[in-house]
């Protein structure tokens, strides 16, 4: 078969403008998986974080607020719950594990969270893993402090170096709560979760940085020392909230009931995995946006093939009319404009593809830092293998109009081309 | 001898015409013969060539090329007959610019199989039948066959194509104003080569021209507008 050379031949004579077309095409496609790919990988860290819980109970307020600033510290609690009623509803005896939250505390814009060593024992992300040190160990002491890994890295701290914790939550705090310096223990590893973004403490130590403040600012006069503190018996009065593991996932919705019901004050149970629908639904309008512009731009990208091929076709009737005049028939002339556009597209896509994997290798850290979202190497979703034969398909589709256009014209003009 | 080409009360018109452009009552051209047909543009001079070379159908009218009649052949046919029996010759740029000399001349044998086993009956190679008709239309160079064609003169582009007509030995060839391009010189040297390969090759020539000093090498002359009634009404 003469064909697939003088297809080869033939675009090669055009390299400049296929080479064009190429990477137009290529980076459409690489656009689009990028797209996609952003908003797998949220979707994903998002229910990663949640993966082992199957309750989370705060203060009344909306489903999605109390989801957001409990366990991805987005937005701030409205209110808090009494230590008294977190400690009545974990004696139901569906409940298999809890773990209170202790929120409104920040270390160099790292928000502090108060917590018991439970944390550790039950707080289960990604696959139902649990949490693993790096270095060090879970808190013990009241002023023993852990870590999550970015915090670390990004501050560089090692285990035994002193911290002091802010009041609120800003990045830049000028209420420190400097007379009680705490020591880092440990150091967690990498989870891709928000707890990267954590630094840990026990509730009693929340309890006691507070124990000289008042309506938000340190009272000296009833200043209390570490020794005086570390004398006390310290129990916290509220939380900010609590996750629940259940002994049956059956069980979920009766508790869910009852703890909406609760008396003594107003609490909210949320199922995190349904919550996390809620916010997909809120985000779907702008990915499906998102997605169709990104779907326009590699429609933009086959139109500017079509235009190259269709304008290369003024100067290619002598070509054709040559093939004809050795016996090529209209039909093989059609494939051959048909061939030429898939073979385009299907460069364009496997340029797209390298350039979209190259762009996550350097993009990955970039985008962690910046957006704390953890791009993860992987190969090509079934979606994305869809995705890229939808796009080989229309390539090959939109050859037929250079394709007709040629039959046509070897058809009509025949051999003899007026020059 | 035998008629290669007969053709009896032929009649074209375009869809959607109201005349038509060609209206050939009779024409015969006998196998062997070189034949120089005149008509000034506009005399249905294409449409008769892509009829004889069954690109176009007539619209009624017998058109019969080697005893086949083309308007029997399904389209598909018609172009694998003309593959087979029809060497083609442009007036200009008769080359496919991104491919070599050689890979010019072998295209005629890469659309029709009876062509090439022809080639393969009478020499060792097809690359060999392609120098040695190349040598013999002194186009043997070194440099030539590493240039791309583009770069060929007009006079040395013409020779490869009357290469890739004759590979093979086509029963017929039709050349399309073929020297129009060329200054008179070279016009004289071209016919002669071109009459050396087709006498080697025992091919018939239809010589299609509006140059009128070229018309006494042939064996036979045609005015166009003699044999065609509706010429005055094409354009």
């Amino acid at each position: 078969m003469i064909f697939p050379k003088l297809i080869l031949k033939s675009l090669l004579n055009r390299r400049s403008t296929v080479a064009l077309t190429i990477i137009s095409i290529a980076f459409s496609v690489a656009l689009l998986l990028g797209v996609e790919k952003i908003r797998q990988d949220t979707h994903h860290s998002f229910s990663n974080t949640v993966s082992g819980t199957d309750l989370i109970v705060g203060a009344r307020t909306g489903r999605l607020a109390l989801l957001l600033y409990s366990v991805f510290h987005i937005g701030n609690a409205s209110n808090n719950i009494s230590w008294e009623g977190y400690k009545n509803i974990i004696t139901d005896s569906s409940v298999a594990w809890s773990i209170p939250i202790s929120l409104g505390d920040s270390h160099r814009g790292y928000r502090v969270m108060g917590t018991n060593t439970d944390y550790f024992k039950f707080y289960r992300h990604g696959r139902k893993q649990l949490l693993s040190f790096k270095n060090g160990r879970p808190f013990d002491a009241l002023f023993d402090v852990v870590v999550g890994h970015d915090v670390a890295k990004n501050l560089n701290y090692t285990v035994g170096q002193k911290i002091v914790l802010s009041h609120g939550v800003g990045e830049v705090s000028f209420s420190d709560h400097g007379d009680k310096p705490f020591v880092i223990v440990g150091i967690i590893n990498k989870t891709g979760t928000p707890v990267d973004k954590t630094v840990h403490v026990s509730l009693q130590a929340i309890e006691a940085i507070h124990l000289d403040w008042q309506s938000g600012y340190r009272n000296p006069v009833q200043a209390v020392s570490v020794e005086q503190s570390l004398a006390l018996e310290l129990e916290p009065k509220t939380i900010t909230a609590f996750m629940l593991g259940l002994n049956s996932r059956l069980k979920v919705f009766t508790l869910q009931r009852s703890i909406n019901q609760y008396k003594s004050e107003p609490l909210l149970a949320v199922l995190p995995g349904a919550t996390l629908q809620e916010l997909w639904s809120l985000f779907g309008l702008a990915e499906s946006a998102l997605l169709a512009i990104t779907g326009l731009v590699v429609f933009s990208g086959l139109l500017g093939m079509l235009t190259a091929i269709l304008g290369s076709l003024n100067e290619r009737r002598r070509e054709l009319a040559i093939l004809r005049s050795v016996g090529a028939r209209p039909r093989q002339i059609l494939m051959m404009l048909c061939v030429e556009a898939g073979l385009i597209t299907g460069l364009g896509i496997f340029v797209g593809v390298i350039l979209y994997y190259l762009a996550v290798i350097i993009m990955a850290p970039i985008v962690e830092t910046n957006f704390g979202l953890t791009l993860t190497l992987s190969g090509l979703s079934l979606i994305n293998v869809y995705m890229l034969l939808i796009i080989q398909f229309s390539g090959i589709l939109i050859g037929f109009i250079p394709g007709f256009f040629a039959y046509r014209m070897t058809l009509n003009t025949g051999i003899t081309v007026r020059l | 001898m035998t008629d290669i080409i007969d053709i009896q009360n032929l009649r074209f018109r375009w869809p959607g015409s109201q005349t038509d452009t060609l209206s050939i009552d009779s024409l015969q051209i006998k196998s062997g013969e070189k034949v120089f047909i005149r008509g000034a543009s506009g005399s249905g001079k294409t449409t008769l060539l892509n009829i004889l070379s069954g690109v176009s159908e007539a619209s009624s009218g017998l058109v019969s090329v080697l005893g086949t009649e083309l308007k029997q052949l399904k389209s598909s046919t018609r172009d694998r007959f003309r593959a087979q029996h029809i060497g083609y010759i442009f007036q200009a740029f008769n080359l496919i610019p991104y491919l070599s000399m050689e890979e010019n001349v072998a295209l005629a044998c890469h659309f029709s199989k009876e062509r090439k086993s022809k080639v393969l009956a009478q020499s060792i190679s097809l690359d060999a039948e392609i120098r040695r008709l190349l040598a013999h239309l002194e186009l043997e160079d070194e440099v030539l066959s590493r240039k791309p064609v583009t770069e060929l003169s007009i006079g040395q582009q013409q020779r490869v194509a009357v290469a890739r007509a004759i590979i093979g030995k086509p029963e017929l060839i039709i050349a399309d104003e073929p020297t129009s391009a060329l200054d008179s010189d070279r016009r004289q040297k071209f016919i002669e080569l071109l009459f050396r390969e087709i006498n080697n090759s025992g091919s018939t020539l239809v010589f299609v021209s509006h140059d009128e000093s070229l018309e006494s090498l042939f064996d036979r002359s045609i005015l166009l507008s003699e044999i065609n009634k509706n010429q005055g009404e094409i354009l």
